[in-house]
């Protein structure tokens, strides 16, 4: 028998209108949501931008919330699309100002690439290598980026991640494989004194 | 060799990392979303006059266009009769 998932009564809460709830649920969750997206999004402020609209959605969807998952795993399931529709977005917009900028006649040009993300959390002697890290997920398909993030950097169990994920417990891990593989192609570029 | 040992550490670095917080502000952010969203949801009991409006509008351009159309239909309904007429016509110029 499993325990009961603690944070239903609150999710029944706010689907009543109990703002009370909505608050505690938020203090449950804000760490874990803007960290995930922060790990996406590498952007302090779009990654508040789209834990708003995580909490919006919760907030928004609770009287259809149907208790088929845990209240974490649809939560961090919100999080995922919120946080992917939010680099899709950013993408369709590098390819308009690269487009913009072919077109400019002033000189300036608009900002396309981002600068390297520093995580705040991170200890002071991996910054620079975290740094590396961070640039080198980007390159990583969108399964294999979440399976990563969700495992590696939130520390989810690998269970919790597939059930985010809707897949099985062995596709997790074959998408964690490859991820690893790919990461470690990559940072062949990043390598300090490699030649050009 | 080396270089492996550097890859490991790179993908280790997050080890040991603390979680970022979001600013204190931001369940204020929300709630003001909210409370807009809120509002918006009010606002569809003024609009329908406008979507009526619009919508008998289209109705009537609907119509006049099936009316117009018909009249031409109509008037074309005898074609012999008027080609006959037109013939007349004719005849009378001599």
């Amino acid at each position: 028998m499993l325990a009961p998932d603690p944070f239903l009564p609150l999710i029944r809460l706010i689907s009543q209108g109990n703002e009370k709830a909505f608050v505690d649920l938020y203090e449950a969750f804000k760490t874990r949501v803007y960290n995930t997206a922060l790990s996406y999004l590498q952007n302090a402020a779009e990654a508040e931008e789209a834990t708003q609209d995580v909490f919006i959605k919760i907030h928004q969807s609770a009287t259809r919330f149907e208790g088929k998952s845990s209240v974490s795993t649809w939560i961090y399931r919100i999080t995922v699309n919120q946080s992917i529709d939010k680099i899709n977005y950013r993408n369709r917009q590098k390819r308009a100002a690269v487009l913009i900028n072919l077109f400019r006649r002033d000189g300036s040009e608009l900002q396309v690439e981002k600068p390297h993300f520093e995580h705040p959390g991170v200890l002071l002697e991996n910054k620079e290598k975290a740094k590396i890290l961070f640039k080198a997920i980007e390159s990583l398909s969108e399964q294999q980026k979440t399976a990563f993030i969700l495992s590696f950097v939130e520390e989810l169990p690998r269970q919790e991640v597939a059930d985010i994920m809707q897949l099985s417990l062995k596709a997790v891990e074959s998408l964690l494989q490859r991820a690893k593989s790919n990461l470690r192609l990559r940072l062949e570029d990043f390598y300090p004194g490699r030649r050009i | 060799m080396e270089k492996e040992q550097w890859k490991d550490q790179v993908l280790n670095s997050l080890e040991g990392a603390k979680r970022a917080e979001p600013s204190a502000s931001l369940f204020g952010r929300i709630a003001a979303r909210l409370d807009q969203a809120a509002e918006v949801k009010v606002l569809p009991v003024v609009r329908p006059s406008y979507t009526a409006l619009a919508a008998a509008c289209l109705v009537l351009l609907i119509c006049a266009n099936i009316w117009v159309w018909s009249q031409n239909k109509s008037a074309n309904s005898n074609p012999e009769v008027s080609s006959y007429e037109i013939d007349n016509a004719h005849y009378n110029l001599y």
